[in-house]
């Protein structure tokens, strides 16, 4: 099978804004090698802030890395983005594309024609799409008139109005309701499935859900760092050493590294409801970890236990073990109910 | 560049020129922005003459020079600095992207201004015409094209390489652009002949293709046009030859220069700058 | 009490708005930068106009016209920068920078915001003005001879003026709600509008009689007028349609125009901005 991407030890930092390391730079990516297999969805796994888009960027040549190499397609993003650029395309979730004075039809021939397609090839390819993401009724809709959701499922086509060989997806489905959302993802995983050439997806996401239902394979990346690789069944696997219980108490102000440090908790992550006023808290047990050290822990501690559940272990639990926290910041997601 | 490849570079031209030309259909007001409004300027230097009691060739002069304001403004804001509303949009991004060549997207912008741009040279000339009373005494039609045509295509080139800026910087290259209004009104004779300049000021403005292209129009287009020539005409077009390949070979080495600057540093897509 | 939050609450919004549009002026170049940038355009719109009397009339022009139009000139600049920096607002808050719907939203005074936008400007015209009186004093045989007595009068009809145009921009804003995007194209053609109708380079009686008429109505041709007769100490100019036109009437006229401009430019905007709000189009974005 051929390699669609390929990265080695791929670096880029920025002068200025956010946190400065020492010398002033913030690293966003640091020493990334990943291959990736041509006919896959490829998952970029990790929170706001850590690398994803910055990668996405180098493999779409619109930014050069700092360090280290990137082929697309095996042509390096560096010299050879002429080769690259007529075989890709990218969707940024949450961002408009367009002139508001075309209508939804037009703008996504005017991307089209920029792909050197016929006029005749492009309309048709439109007409198929619009129809698979319903927004047939909008074609004659100029797009300053759209909601944003619907500006969202128009730059989302146009990602596959040029029948890209590679394409990539950044969050694609911020800002979709759930439906919508559903309908992207099944839309993705039928594009690829479904192609008569190999098409592979790098699709980046801090849903869960989504990194789980669609990646053939995911990497966690955290930081500017890739923590893991693997296809998300393995992740799942390689954190079964141990059981996985979800416990809610009421709430309380506690020392959570009291709790990471029972002996045989792999790891720990919480959330806190203020409205129902309770925090939920997530324990990954080692092999032979007991449940009856944690309850024990809880009760000294003074925190009274309303629930103990015994859980499935899920990407979720990889993630928290690989970055030490929860996706959204120790927040539970609403994202995971998409 | 191949068959193949001219085709598609021809149906990304065509596709930007598209977005403009429809533009003004669905937004009439932009016509009045586009067509009316730029003229009164004009109409205003040529009365400074009038109030003079100057020969009506002057007018005349005011008038040519109004009439390559407009392609002189569509150079600048409708090409040049498009990109900076390209960025902001998100549309910059899409270009980059794109395996169009960034010239073929400048090109299209400039050829979808070129429709009002035109109806405002030929209203321009209308007003001379009509209000002012002014008399063309073209010496040759030919050449009279010919120069028109190589300034075009020099202040396009220009424009280009003006453009690759916005690849890189934002409302600072913005505002530096305003620079090029007034000033080069002032250099280059926009308004009365760059003879009355002198030479040194006149050789520095002529870098500016517009300054040799107005003064060998009005040469051959105006009787007085001879007498407050600047260089002769056959010098002047062969500047404006010599010009327009240093910039177009300029313009596609700093838009790709620029590009890659802009990949560098992570500014190809930075907003709101 | 309650006068004072109040007055203090309003200055905010002034002092606020009026740092924003600094920022937004000025803060993309260093200050030599944009110092240059800032007089480099006046100067030039300066030297067309010496170019072009020096091409025309020859060394020996008559230091009458030099007078006429430096004082139009230098008076315009106000006009330009004030005018042009209030009818930016709407657009840079709706097309560039999207915050409009915020700024639409919240409860500050849309006419204090405006006034805190365009000081900036009003700074930029100044220092603008100071640079071509400089030159003007190298370069041309200027004449001022303005007594002491006449500059309560100045003073007066000047604040007046800049009053006027700010509603005249509060106009602009309020067609800029409704239309479609036409970015620079917004500033040359209030150039073009004020430089035909109002006398600002040569005189309003070099203009077909129809216009006339038309001219002397804007409040900016009489502002114009009052500050060359003040400034020269003259009892006319050479634009013989304001001839039969006292001073002091033309003071009363100018007030009396400014008075009406606002209560007209408050009405429309009001107008404008429900009609936009109708349409749904107070935060659309039109590029093409």
């Amino acid at each position: 099978m051929s390699i669609a991407i390929k990265t080695t030890e791929l670096s880029r930092s920025f002068t200025g804004g956010g946190e400065k390391e020492a010398g002033g730079l913030f690293q966003a990516l640091s020493d990334v090698n990943i291959e990736i297999p041509e006919g896959m969805i490829y998952g970029l796994l990790g929170p706001n802030g850590a690398g994803k888009t910055t990668l996405i960027k180098i493999l779409s040549t619109l930014l050069l890395p700092t360090s280290g190499e990137a082929f697309v397609n095996g042509y390096n993003v560096d010299n050879q983005y002429d080769k690259i650029r007529p075989i890709i395309n990218m969707v940024s979730g949450g961002e408009n594309c367009g002139y508001g004075i075309l209508t939804v039809a037009e703008n996504l021939w005017m991307f089209a024609q920029f792909y050197g397609i016929p006029t005749k090839t492009a309309m048709e390819r439109i007409k198929t799409l619009l129809e698979i993401m319903n927004l047939t009724d909008k074609a004659d809709v100029k797009i300053n008139k759209l909601s944003t959701g619907m500006r969202q499922k128009m730059n989302f086509i146009r990602g596959f109005v040029t029948e890209p060989k590679i394409l990539f997806l950044d969050e694609p489905t911020l800002g979709l309701d759930v439906n919508a959302a559903r309908e992207t993802r099944k839309f993705v995983m039928d594009w690829v499935k479904n192609a008569v050439e190999p098409k592979t997806v790098i699709l980046t996401t801090h849903y869960m859900k989504e990194a789980d239902e669609m990646c053939h394979k995911l990497a966690i990346i955290d930081s500017g760092k890739i923590l893991a690789i693997d296809t998300p069944a393995n992740l799942k696997k390689q954190e079964a050493g141990g059981a996985s219980y979800n416990i809610t108490v009421g709430y309380k102000e506690f020392d959570a590294n009291s709790l990471r440090a029972i002996p045989g908790v792999a790891s720990f992550a919480h959330s806190v409801s203020d409205e129902d006023a309770i925090i939920e808290m997530i324990f990954n047990l080692e092999a032979g970890g007991a449940l009856a050290k944690i309850i024990e822990k809880l009760s000294s501690e003074g925190l009274s236990i309303l629930n103990i559940h015994k859980k499935e272990f899920s990407l979720e639990d990889a993630f928290i073990k690989l970055v030490g926290r929860r996706l959204n910041g120790g927040e539970a997601g609403a994202n995971e109910h998409r | 560049m191949s068959t193949d490849e001219l085709i598609k570079n021809l149906r990304g031209i065509w596709a930007r020129a598209y977005v403009r030309i429809i533009g003004v259909n669905r937004e009439p007001s932009w016509l009045i922005f586009e067509l009316f409004f730029p003229l009164l300027p004009i109409c205003a230097f040529a009365f400074v003459y009038k109030s003079m009691n100057a020969p009506s060739d002057y007018l005349g002069f005011v008038i040519l020079g109004g009439a390559m304001t407009a392609i002189w403004m569509n150079v600048l804001w409708g090409m040049a600095a498009q990109f900076f509303w390209e960025r902001e949009s998100g549309n910059l991004t899409l270009y980059m992207l794109c395996p169009m060549p960034t010239m073929a997207v400048l090109i299209g912008m400039a050829i979808g201004s070129g429709f009002s741009t035109f109806f405002r040279v030929i209203i321009t000339f209308m007003i001379g015409k009509f209000i002012f009373g002014i008399t063309l005494h073209i010496a040759s039609y030919w050449w009279l094209f010919v120069t028109f045509m190589l300034t075009i295509a020099a202040v396009f080139s220009l424009g280009m390489m003006m453009a690759s800026f916005f690849l890189l910087y934002g409302r600072d290259a913005w505002n530096i652009l305003t620079v090029f209004m007034e000033p080069v009104f002032f250099l280059s004779g926009f308004y009365f002949p760059v003879k009355t300049l002198g030479y040194p000021l006149g050789a520095i403005a002529s870098l500016i293709p517009i300054t040799l292209g107005l003064d060998a129009m009005r040469q051959l287009a105006f009787k007085l046009g001879p007498a407050t020539a600047f260089l002769p005409v056959g010098v002047e077009i062969t500047i404006l030859i010599i010009l327009t390949i240093i910039y177009l070979i300029g313009a596609k080495y700093l838009l790709n220069k620029l590009e890659y600057l802009g990949r560098r540093e992570g500014r190809l897509t930075l907003r709101w700058q | 009490m309650a006068i004072t939050a109040t007055l203090k609450r309003l200055y905010k919004i002034v002092k606020s708005s009026a740092w924003l549009g600094w920022q937004l002026e000025s803060n993309w170049a260093d200050p030599l930068i944009f110092a240059i940038i800032t007089i480099i355009r006046p100067l030039a719109q300066l030297f067309i106009i010496i170019f072009m009397f020096r091409f025309a009339l020859g060394p020996g022009a008559s230091p009458d016209f030099f007078n006429f139009f430096f004082i139009g000139n230098v008076i315009y600049l106000y006009v330009y920068n004030v005018l042009f920096g209030i009818s930016q607002v709407i657009f840079e808050d709706r097309e560039h920078y999207e915050v409009i719907k915020y700024i639409y939203i919240s409860p500050v005074n849309w006419y204090l915001y405006f006034i805190g936008r365009g000081f900036a400007r009003l700074i930029v015209a100044t220092v603008s003005c100071i640079v071509s009186i400089i030159a003007g004093a190298l370069f041309l045989p200027l004449k001022f001879n303005m007594t002491a007595a006449a500059f309560p009068a100045f003073a007066f009809s000047f604040i007046l003026g800049l009053i006027s145009i700010f509603f005249m921009g509060i106009i602009m804003c309020a067609l800029t709600l409704v239309m479609a995007r036409h970015g620079n194209m917004m500033s040359e053609s209030i150039s073009g509008i004020f430089f035909i109708s109002c006398g600002v380079i040569f005189p309003i009686s070099s203009l077909p009689l129809w216009l006339q008429g038309v001219s002397t109505a804007i409040p900016i041709s009489g502002w114009l007028e009052i500050s060359r007769r003040l400034i020269l100490n003259a009892p006319t100019t050479i634009d013989s349609v304001w001839h039969g036109v006292s001073t002091a009437d033309l003071i009363y006229r100018l007030g009396f125009s400014t008075a009406v401009l606002c209560v007209f430019s408050v009405i429309f905007f009001h107008f404008m901005s429900m009609l936009a709000r109708s349409k749904g189009i107070i935060d659309r974005t039109t590029s093409y």
